[in-house]
C-alpha cells in the first residue's frame, strides 16, 4: 500500500516537471548572403547536456548565449513555476543554397528531447540596398513630406492576390490569398480595401489579427511577406470572373541620410527613420469558371467530395412517440450551400418542424471541411409497419469530373399501439382540432339567399283600417245574428203560448161540435170530434208537434207534468175508445154521453194540473 | 268613360307588378354581387330595394352582412339591429351581430335581464306583428262563434265545451292583440339608436353647457328615453343616462 502511494507521488512530481516540455528552434526562412541572423532554441524546463546541431554550413559569430527567465505565480492556493531558457546563436551564411539545420538535443530529467529542423535558404542578397539608398540621395531634401512616395520603389513593396486554381467548375472551391511583399519596415496600414469577391460565395479562413512578417525568397530576392486575408471562394456563375484588385495605403519606415541633417533639432527629433505613405494595388486576377456538365435529377448544387449517411434513433416505437432521423453530409466542398435532402415520410407521420441544421465546418487552406447534419423529428399517429424510403444525395466531384449519387438504406419502423396514455394524447389532439374549427369560424354567417318575403314599409295590419274593420264587422255580425236568433226564439215561444192559451178554447169548440154530432146522431163524426179535441188540446198544451204526437209520448210528457197516473191512464183509455168506436162502432147510445162527459172533465182536470205546474 | 277608367286601372296594376319584379331583380343581383365579394354593389342593390319602400328582416340582415364585409362595422350593426326588430330569434343574425359588436370600442356590461323577460321577448318574437294581428282577428271571430254557440245550443256538452273554448279564445285574442301592438311599436317607435360618431361626450343636460358625464364610441347601441329639441336623452345597456345631440346617432 505504502509503495503504491510512493509511486503515485513520484509520478505526480514527475508529471509536474515533465508535462508540456517544449523544445523549439526558430530561425529565418531566407537570408541573404551578406546578412547575419539569429538561431534560437527555446526550452521551458531545466535541462542539461545540450547537443548543438552541425552548423558547419555557417560561420558562428557568437553563441550559444544562454538567457533564462523564471516566473512564479500563486493563484487560488496553487503555486506554479514557469521557466524559459533561450540559447541563441548568431550565424552568418558562407555560400548560396538551401541548408537544413538538424534538430538539437537536450536531456531533461533523464529524457532526451529533440527540437524541430529548420530550413534556411541563402540567397544572393540585396547588395543593391546601399546603392539604392545612394540613388535616392538627390531627393532627400524633399522628403520631409510623409505622403511623398517618390523614392519608394514599387517592386520593393507590392500586394498580390494568389488563387490556388485559375480554372475550375462552378461551385468548386478555391482559396485565394491576399499577400503583401515588402523590403521596407511597415509601420502600419491605412485605408485597407480588400477585394469585394463579386461572383463568389465566400468564407474567410481565420488569420491572426496581428500581421506577422515572414522572410521569404521570391525569385532570388528576400522579401518580408504577410498574409492579410485568406478566402475560400465558390464561383456562383460561369465564365470569366475578374477579382477586383486589393488596395492598401501602407505607412513604411525608411532610413534617412543622417549626415545630411546635421542640425541639432534634426538629430533630436529624427531617429533616423522617416515615415512614408505608399499606395499599393494588386493586379486583377482572372478566374475561368466552367459550367457543370448536364446535372442529373436530384442535383442541388453540391460540389466537392462528400460522404452521406442517415441514421434513425429507434425503429420500435409506440404511437405518438417522437423519432429522430439524422441525415449527415460530410467531406470537403460547399457544405454551407447544401440544402435539406428530400425525405419522404409516410403520410401518417407528423413532422414536428423543419429539419434542424447543425454545421461543423472548418475553413482551411484546403477549403471548407466538415459536416452538415439535418435532424428530422416526427411521430407516427397510428400503429403499423412503415417504411421510410432511401434518401439520395447527388453531388459533383470536381476531381473525377463526374456526378455521384449516394443512397442511404431504407428504414422500417414498427409502430405499436402503446399504453393507456395514447388515448389521452388523442384527446388532446382532438381538442386542438376543435380549436382550429373555432378559429376558422371567425367570420360572419352568409346572407340569406333565395326569395326574401318583403313587405311595404310602415304598413302594419295592427292598427290598420282592415284590422279594426274585421273586429267591428265581426262584432256587428255577431250582434245582429244574436238579436235575430233571439227574436226568432221569442217568436217561437209566442206561438206556443198562443196555442196554449187557445188549447182550452179549441177543445171546447171541438166538444161543442161533438155535442152537435151527438144530437144529429152522427156517431162517426162525434168520435172524430172528441179525438180532435183530446189530441189537439194535449198537442197545444204540451207543445208537442204533430210528428211526435203519439200515445207513448203523451203519456211520458203528462207524467213529466206531475199528472196523476190514473188520470193519464183514463185519458189514454178514452183515446183508445174513440179510435176503437170510430172504426168498429158498438152503437151504444148512453156511451156517447158518457164519453162526452169524461172528455170534458178530463180536459178540465188537465187544464188545472198544467196551470198549477206552470205557476 | 268606363273604358278610360279601365285603362287607368290596368296601367296602375302593371306599374305595381313592374315594381315588384324590379325589387326581386335587385335582390337576386345583390346576392350574386355578394357571392362574388363585390360588396359595394351589393349594398347599392339592397339600398334600392329599401328605396322602393320595401323592407324585411332578412333584407336588413343581408345589407348588414355586406357592410360588415366592407368593414363598415357601424353600418353593419345598425342594419343588424334593424333586422333584429323583425327576426329577433334568428340564430344567424344574433351570431353576426355578436361578431360585429366585438369590433366596437365600448364594452358595456348589460344589466342582466330577468329570465322570464327573456322568455317573454323570445315568445313575442316567434311571429311578426302581422301574424299576431291575424291570430288575434281569427281567434276573435272564433270567440264570437263560440259565444253564439254557448247561448243558443240546447245540448249540455256542447254548451260546456263552447264555454271553455270561448275563454281560451278570449285570452288568445287579447294577448295576440297586445303582442301585435308591441312588435309593431318596437319597429315603428324608433326608440333605440346606434352611435355613428367616433367619440361622443355624453352630457348631464341638453345643451352644450351640461357637465360631461361619460364618453361613448362608435357602434354602441343606446335607448332613447326623452327628446328635447335637437337633444335626446339616451340610456346605455348598463343603465347610465345622459344627453347627446340627436344627429350624432342613427336611429334604428
Amino acid at each position: 500500500m505504502k509503495r503504491i502511494f510512493t509511486i503515485l507521488f513520484v509520478l505526480f512530481i514527475a508529471n509536474l516537471y515533465c508535462q508540456n516540455v517544449s523544445f523549439e528552434a526558430t530561425g529565418p526562412g531566407a537570408v541573404s548572403l551578406n546578412d547575419r541572423f539569429y538561431l534560437k532554441y527555446t526550452i521551458n524546463a531545466n535541462g542539461n547536456n545540450f547537443i548543438a546541431p552541425n552548423l558547419s554550413d555557417f560561420n558562428i559569430l557568437s553563441g550559444p548565449n544562454q538567457s533564462q527567465s523564471q516566473s512564479y505565480s500563486y493563484i487560488n492556493g496553487k503555486s506554479t513555476r514557469s521557466i524559459t531558457i533561450t540559447l541563441t546563436y548568431i550565424l552568418a551564411p558562407k555560400e548560396l543554397g538551401k541548408f537544413v539545420i538538424e534538430p538539437a538535443k537536450i536531456n531533461i530529467n533523464g529524457k532526451t528531447y529533440k527540437s524541430n529542423t529548420i530550413t534556411i535558404e541563402v540567397v544572393k542578397g540585396n547588395t543593391k540596398t546601399t546603392s539604392n539608398n545612394s540613388g535616392s540621395y538627390n531627393n532627400q531634401s524633399n522628403q520631409n513630406n510623409n505622403s511623398s512616395s517618390g523614392t519608394v520603389s514599387k517592386d520593393k513593396i507590392y500586394v498580390s492576390i494568389i488563387p490556388n486554381k485559375r480554372t475550375l467548375y462552378k461551385g468548386e472551391q478555391l482559396t485565394a490569398t491576399v499577400k503583401i511583399f515588402t523590403k521596407y519596415d511597415i509601420a502600419g496600414f491605412e485605408d485597407v480595401k480588400f477585394p469585394s469577391w463579386n461572383g463568389f460565395f465566400t468564407q474567410e479562413i481565420p488569420t491572426s489579427d496581428q500581421v506577422s512578417l515572414k522572410r521569404e525568397n521570391v525569385n532570388g530576392q528576400i522579401y518580408y511577406t504577410a498574409v492579410l486575408q485568406k478566402m475560400i471562394l465558390q464561383p456562383q456563375k460561369t465564365g470569366t470572373i475578374t477579382i477586383e484588385p486589393a488596395k492598401f495605403d501602407i505607412i513604411i519606415l525608411k532610413q534617412g541620410q543622417r549626415k545630411q541633417r546635421r542640425s541639432i533639432f534634426d538629430d533630436f527629433f529624427n531617429s533616423g527613420y522617416q515615415k512614408y505613405r505608399v499606395s499599393v494595388k494588386s493586379r486583377p486576377v482572372k478566374i475561368n469558371v466552367k459550367a457543370l456538365p448536364n446535372p442529373p435529377e436530384g442535383f442541388d448544387g453540391a460540389v466537392g467530395t462528400f460522404k452521406f449517411a442517415a441514421s434513425i434513433d429507434k425503429t420500435e416505437v409506440n404511437v405518438n412517440d417522437a423519432i429522430s432521423l439524422i441525415v449527415k453530409v460530410w467531406g470537403n466542398g460547399n457544405l454551407k450551400l447544401i440544402n435539406e435532402p428530400e425525405v419522404n415520410l409516410p403520410p401518417d407521420f407528423e413532422l414536428f418542424d423543419d429539419a434542424k441544421i447543425t454545421d461543423r465546418i472548418k475553413n482551411t487552406s484546403a477549403g471548407a471541411n466538415g459536416s452538415r447534419t439535418f435532424e428530422y423529428v416526427f411521430s407516427p399517429r397510428h400503429s403499423g409497419t412503415y417504411k421510410i424510403p432511401p434518401i439520395s444525395f447527388v453531388y459533383f466531384d470536381p476531381n473525377l469530373k463526374k456526378y455521384k449519387t449516394i443512397n442511404t438504406k431504407e428504414f422500417l419502423i414498427n409502430v405499436e399501439k402503446g399504453s393507456g396514455d395514447t388515448s389521452q394524447i388523442s384527446h388532446i389532439v382532438r381538442g386542438t382540432t376543435k380549436e382550429d374549427i373555432k378559429y376558422l369560424g371567425k367570420d360572419i354567417r352568409f346572407i340569406k339567399t333565395g326569395k326574401i318575403k318583403l313587405k311595404d314599409k310602415a304598413n302594419y295590419l295592427y292598427g290598420s283600417n282592415l284590422f279594426a274593420t274585421v273586429y267591428l264587422l265581426s262584432l256587428l255580425l255577431f250582434i245582429i245574428l244574436f238579436i235575430v236568433k233571439r227574436k226568432h226564439i221569442k217568436d217561437n215561444a209566442d206561438v206556443r203560448l198562443m196555442k196554449n192559451k187557445k188549447a182550452n178554447k179549441m177543445a171546447k169548440k171541438h166538444l161543442k161540435n161533438a155535442a152537435l154530432s151527438l144530437k144529429e146522431n152522427n156517431k162517426n163524426k162525434f168520435y172524430d170530434d172528441i179525438a180532435k179535441a183530446l189530441w189537439g188540446y194535449i198537442a197545444d198544451k204540451l207543445n208537442i208537434s204533430g210528428t211526435e204526437l203519439n200515445k207513448e209520448n203523451i203519456e211520458s210528457t203528462l207524467l213529466n207534468h206531475n199528472a196523476d197516473a190514473e188520470l193519464v191512464k183514463e185519458f189514454i183509455n178514452l183515446l183508445d175508445t174513440c179510435e176503437f168506436e170510430r172504426y168498429a162502432p158498438t152503437s151504444k147510445e148512453d156511451r156517447l154521453n158518457e164519453i162526452y162527459k169524461s172528455a170534458e172533465t178530463l180536459i178540465g182536470k188537465f187544464e188545472r194540473i198544467i196551470k198549477k205546474n206552470r205557476s | 268613360m268606363y273604358k278610360k277608367i279601365f285603362f287607368i286601372l290596368i296601367v296602375i296594376a302593371s306599374f305595381k307588378v313592374s315594381i315588384a319584379q324590379d325589387v326581386e331583380q335587385y335582390i337576386d343581383s345583390a346576392e350574386i354581387y355578394y357571392t362574388n365579394s363585390n360588396y359595394d354593389k351589393a349594398i347599392e342593390m339592397y339600398k334600392k330595394v329599401l328605396a322602393a319602400g320595401k323592407e324585411s328582416g332578412f333584407l336588413y340582415y343581408n345589407l348588414g352582412n355586406a357592410y360588415y364585409k366592407n368593414n363598415k362595422i357601424t353600418d353593419a350593426i345598425l342594419n343588424y339591429e334593424r333586422a333584429k326588430l323583425f327576426i329577433p330569434n334568428n340564430k344567424d343574425l344574433l351570431f353576426n351581430l355578436d361578431m360585429a359588436n366585438r369590433n366596437i370600442t365600448d364594452k358595456i356590461e348589460a344589466v342582466p335581464e330577468f329570465f322570464i323577460i327573456t322568455w317573454w321577448k323570445t315568445f313575442i318574437g316567434i311571429f311578426t306583428s302581422d301574424t299576431w294581428a291575424i291570430i288575434s282577428m281569427a281567434s276573435f271571430v272564433l270567440l264570437l262563434s263560440s259565444v253564439f254557440l254557448f247561448f243558443f245550443t240546447r245540448t249540455y256538452s256542447l254548451k260546456k265545451t263552447s264555454f271553455w273554448f270561448g275563454i281560451i279564445l278570449l285570452f288568445l285574442s287579447f294577448s295576440s292583440f297586445i303582442f301585435s301592438g308591441k312588435t309593431k311599436d318596437a319597429i315603428t317607435k324608433h326608440n333605440t339608436a346606434i352611435v355613428f360618431e367616433p367619440v361622443i361626450n355624453v352630457k348631464s343636460s341638453p345643451g352644450d353647457v351640461g357637465t360631461e358625464l361619460f364618453v361613448i364610441h362608435e357602434g354602441t347601441k343606446v335607448t332613447i328615453t326623452q327628446r328635447s329639441g335637437d337633444w335626446i336623452e339616451i340610456k346605455l345597456a348598463n343603465g347610465n343616462k345622459g344627453w347627446v345631440k340627436s344627429d350624432l346617432v342613427e336611429i334604428i
